[in-house]
């Protein structure tokens, strides 16, 4: 079970969950625990010879019942497979086990704030190579989703939907389209190739999204992580988030999702040294308009 | 507990370790439908759960 305190200086909740220290950690791929369980292998964590989606509950979660709870979400059962080379059919398969995790989940009394969320490579901390993704239900909101509500306050309305407003105006870092979906290199991003992710309708949630709208979603975050991959011609390591109105009663939030991607070159790293982690101030090396025309090409 | 299972010079935990009952075979529940899906849940031998989503429109690979 893990351990909440109260950081006083940085006002927000840290969570100490040192069973997690055991973790697997990138085992050879003789021995994944994401693989299927085939015929005299060894046991994994999935007892099928095949499985087009899985989700279960991490053996080492951050966070459980009563407080929450910590799921792996397994894409496919190819071990080199990828989200960007999952096809269409199955990464629209896959806006619904979000949508039906966000809201079995949500409905706990114990989940304030729903996160699903993919670490992709070991530059960003994935210690199983297989493709999967993982979903946290918060127990507390965490401060990101609490940003984002004091956000809507200060624009006066749904922020993402204002911020979508002023990139389509402008043009400049929208990196792709489609009927329902923009996606574009944010203004102020704090990460070289940071890339948001936004229905165009006002969908607090996956749940209130058409399924239109969700084959639309799987479409672009497939368009922008491919063109992530041929940026650089090297598998490309990235955060993905989904974010969502939280589950806690407040009704305000809007589907999108953001990505963090650590690199600034194919070979260099961008990190998060003394301004950012002391500071909180982000330095970036590239602008935006730079990298949104850089991924436009590649994306096309 | 999970037991060290060693690998080419170095260990690693094996994430299922047999906890539980060694006849215990995994339930499965009423498969369900959410839109395009077929939701199939089974409770693993330590308690944990696990869900199958499986396309309505393709056969379920098994």
């Amino acid at each position: 079970m893990s351990l909440r305190r109260y950081n006083e200086l940085r006002g927000e909740e840290v969570v100490y969950a040192v069973d997690r220290q055991d973790r697997t950690f990138l085992p050879p791929e003789d021995h994944c625990p994401l693989d299927p369980t085939r015929p005299g292998g060894a046991p994994t964590e999935i007892p099928f010879e095949a499985f087009q989606i899985v989700v279960f509950d991490n053996l080492f979660p951050s966070f459980e019942a009563p407080a929450g709870a910590a799921e792996v979400v397994v894409y496919t059962d190819d071990h080199h497979g990828s989200f960007a080379g999952l096809d269409s059919a199955r990464a629209e398969a896959l806006m619904w086990v979000w949508r039906q995790r966000y809201e079995e989940l949500g409905a706990r009394p114990d989940v304030r704030y729903v996160m699903i969320f993919e670490n992709r490579g070991v530059e960003v901390g994935t210690t199983l190579h297989h493709p999967h993704g993982q979903i946290y239900a918060f127990p507390l909101l965490p401060p990101v989703a609490a940003l984002e509500l004091a956000a809507d306050e200060r624009l006066g309305g749904c922020a993402p939907c204002t911020l979508l407003t002023r990139e389509l105006a402008d043009g400049e870092r929208v990196v792709h389209a489609n009927d329902d979906v923009v996606a574009y290199v944010p203004f102020a991003a704090r990460w070289p190739y940071e890339c948001h992710v936004v229905v165009r309708e006002h969908r607090p949630s996956l749940v209130a999204c058409t399924p239109a709208e969700l084959a639309s979603l799987a479409s672009a975050l497939q368009a922008v992580t491919r063109g992530f991959d041929r940026l650089f011609d090297r598998p490309f390591p990235y955060v993905m988030v989904v974010h969502q109105a939280p589950t806690d009663g407040e009704l305000a939030g809007h589907l999108h999702v953001e990505f963090y991607p650590p690199l600034r070159t194919a070979t260099k790293l961008k990190y998060l040294a003394g301004c950012e982690q002391g500071a909180g101030t982000f330095i970036m090396d590239v602008l935006p308009e730079h990298s949104a025309a850089a991924l436009r090409e590649v994306i096309g | 507990m999970h037991p060290p299972v060693p690998t080419g010079g170095y260990t690693f935990l094996m994430p299922t370790s047999g906890e539980g009952p060694p006849d215990a075979a995994p339930a499965e529940e009423r498969p369900e439908r959410y839109g395009p899906l077929i939701v199939r849940r089974i409770v693993k031998e330590d308690g944990r759960q696990l869900i199958r989503f499986d396309r309505a429109d393709e056969p379920p690979r098994t």
